[in-house]
């Protein structure tokens, strides 16, 4: 569960990137972030994600009060979170098992563990071929299932992603967010910033608007709007 | 951490070595100049300290006691003596003993000495002779040797001594500052060299860190890394100064002039000081490495 309360964020060149947001995403949720250029939606991730701390306001993430998360915390806070970019941030010189993998070492899973989970996720991504290829021999779409399938292999309860569809051909785009909202069936929350419109139009649901770094717009549409596809 | 994990760390270490090995080779490099320079100038100083000492082990002071000194006399010079600082073996020569030694050095002629047994005292002075171990002080020493009670004469060669002593003294003074220069100016490059290394994998340790590593689990190949480069460093820089001195040692034995050929007994061999260089070599490497790569890594695991 994800709980901003009259959050305000300001860069330390002064640039007020957040002004007063409350947003509150339950458990099972899938939330769509939209906005302009600018508006604020990455600063958002990066307080979730305790890259930042809120300047004023309170951020609550998987009932972590992230104001108060001391320093030596923030390692086993970001385990209860998988992370998914636009530019995927996969470990060059590590093959994509091994990228997988890596989610798993840092909380210490045993190696019978690894060799169990990693293939798993990896087949239900569609990667089982590619376990031994690394990263540069992959396409956009490739990689950033690879990318989703790190997050996904310590079966975290929240999901962020910060479009991660950026990079990648459109037809593919589709397939990514199938593949979320899948994940998301089985339980697992969902927070994902796009700019692209005509997704959000078409699958639908929870859909928050922030513009110039505030909440415009936070309700749910129906989705079905199949035209640009 | 679970043991496979800690393997795991160490595997990756080793991996980076290989994957990096521009870096690798560079940092060794860098590492083996640096250990050659300050292990050959410590040899060096070592060798010099060597020589020094070996001839002023052959310096000796002897000390003339007057005409016809008691044997009080005499016990309580030796006793002066031996508590003076800065003197080693006391040897000491009764007038019967010179006179005995004198008539013995005649031959066929000693017997023109016959009878005169009893006037060796007269003739002769009781004597000792002590060597010096402080071979810087033998100005002092001397000095106060003369001042001891019925003690007549004191005599040492100084200018030989003084002229080692002030060699061994130069020597150490610069080669000391040249070892803390290199010393220092390792620890900096390498530290550079690894920070380098860090710095083209400082997103690798930003994804690392969003995927929630700790900073030690990020830390531990690095630091893998670093010591491992300074064992390769201290074995690389072993060998090549054994050999270097083997032949220079070699070089100097060949060499025609008696001059120097007669240099290589004092020479201390490699030998004798070869586990304390490579004792040396790889303490020096593995805490350069590794506190350089720990050092290396402040400031990029904040994310
Ligand atoms: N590191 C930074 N330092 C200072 N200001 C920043 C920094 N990052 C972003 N900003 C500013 O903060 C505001 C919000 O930026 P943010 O990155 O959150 O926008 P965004 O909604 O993610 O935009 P985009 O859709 O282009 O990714 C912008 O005005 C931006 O210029
Ligand atoms: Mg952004």
């Amino acid at each position: 569960m994800i709980d901003l309360m009259d959050v305000c964020f300001s860069y330390e060149n002064g640039t007020e990137a957040l002004k007063d947001v409350n947003l509150r995403i339950d458990n099972g949720d899938f939330a769509f972030i939209v906005g302009s250029s600018g508006a604020g939606k990455s600063s958002i991730i990066k307080l979730l994600l305790r890259e930042t701390r809120a300047t004023s306001g309170t951020v609550i993430v998987n009932g972590y009060n992230l104001n108060r998360l001391k320093e030596r915390q923030i390692p086993k806070f970001r385990r209860s979170i998988g992370v998914v970019f636009q530019d995927f941030r996969l470990i060059p010189n590590m093959t994509v098992f091994d990228n997988v993998a890596f989610s798993l070492r840092v909380t210490d899973a045993s190696n019978k563990v690894i060799r169990q989970q990693v293939p798993y996720v990896l087949e239900l991504m569609e990667l089982q071929d590619k376990a031994r290829k690394y990263p540069y021999e992959l396409s956009g779409g490739e990689q950033q299932r690879v990318a989703l399938a790190r997050a996904l292999v310590n079966d975290p309860p929240l999901i962020i992603a910060d479009e991660p569809t950026g990079n990648i051909d459109p037809e593919f785009s589709y397939e990514i967010v199938e593949m979320l909202r899948a994940i998301n069936r089985c339980g697992t929350t969902i927070v994902m910033v796009t700019h692209e419109h005509e997704m959000v139009k078409y699958f639908g649901g929870r859909t928050i608007n922030i513009e110039d770094g505030a909440v415009v717009f936070d309700d749910y549409i129906t989705g079905g709007s199949n035209e640009s596809k | 951490m679970r043991a496979s994990s800690f393997r795991y760390l160490v595997k990756n270490g080793v991996h980076n070595l290989w994957t990096n090995r521009m870096m690798t080779i560079a940092s060794v490099g860098t590492l083996v100049a640096c250990l050659l320079i300050v292990g050959f100038a410590v040899l060096f100083s070592i060798n010099v300290d060597s020589i020094v000492e070996y001839i002023g082990q052959q310096n000796e002071v002897v000390v003339f006691l007057e005409l016809g000194a008691s044997d009080e006399a005499v016990e309580s010079v030796r006793a002066n003596l031996s508590e003076m600082e800065g003197l080693g073996d006391i040897e000491y020569e009764s007038p019967e003993q010179a006179f005995a030694d004198y008539k013995e050095k005649l031959g066929e002629d000693g017997y023109l000495l016959d009878g005169m047994e009893d006037e060796a005292a007269e003739i002769y002075p009781p004597k000792f002779t002590a060597k010096i171990t402080e071979p810087e002080r033998v100005d002092t020493l001397v000095a106060a040797v003369k001042r001891i009670e019925y003690v007549d004469k004191a005599e040492a060669p100084t200018d030989l001594t003084k002229t080692l002593v002030s060699v061994r003294t130069m020597v150490n003074t610069i080669g000391g500052a040249v070892i803390a220069a290199l010393v220092l100016v390792s620890v900096v490059v390498i530290t550079n060299t690894i920070r380098a290394s860090v710095f083209t994998r400082r997103k690798e340790i930003s994804i690392m860190k969003y995927v929630g590593a700790t900073n030690t689990f990020i830390r531990i190949p690095f630091i893998v890394e670093g010591i491992l480069l300074g064992i390769f460093a201290a074995l690389i820089a072993f060998l090549a100064i054994w050999g270097g001195y083997a032949l220079f040692i070699g070089a100097i034995t060949m060499e025609s002039s008696t001059w120097l050929a007669s240099l290589t007994q004092y020479l201390v061999p490699f030998a004798d000081v070869r586990l304390q260089i490579l004792g040396g070599f790889l303490l020096a490497g593995i805490l350069t490495g590794g506190i350089g790569s720990a050092f290396s890594m402040r400031g990029h695991l904040k994310v």
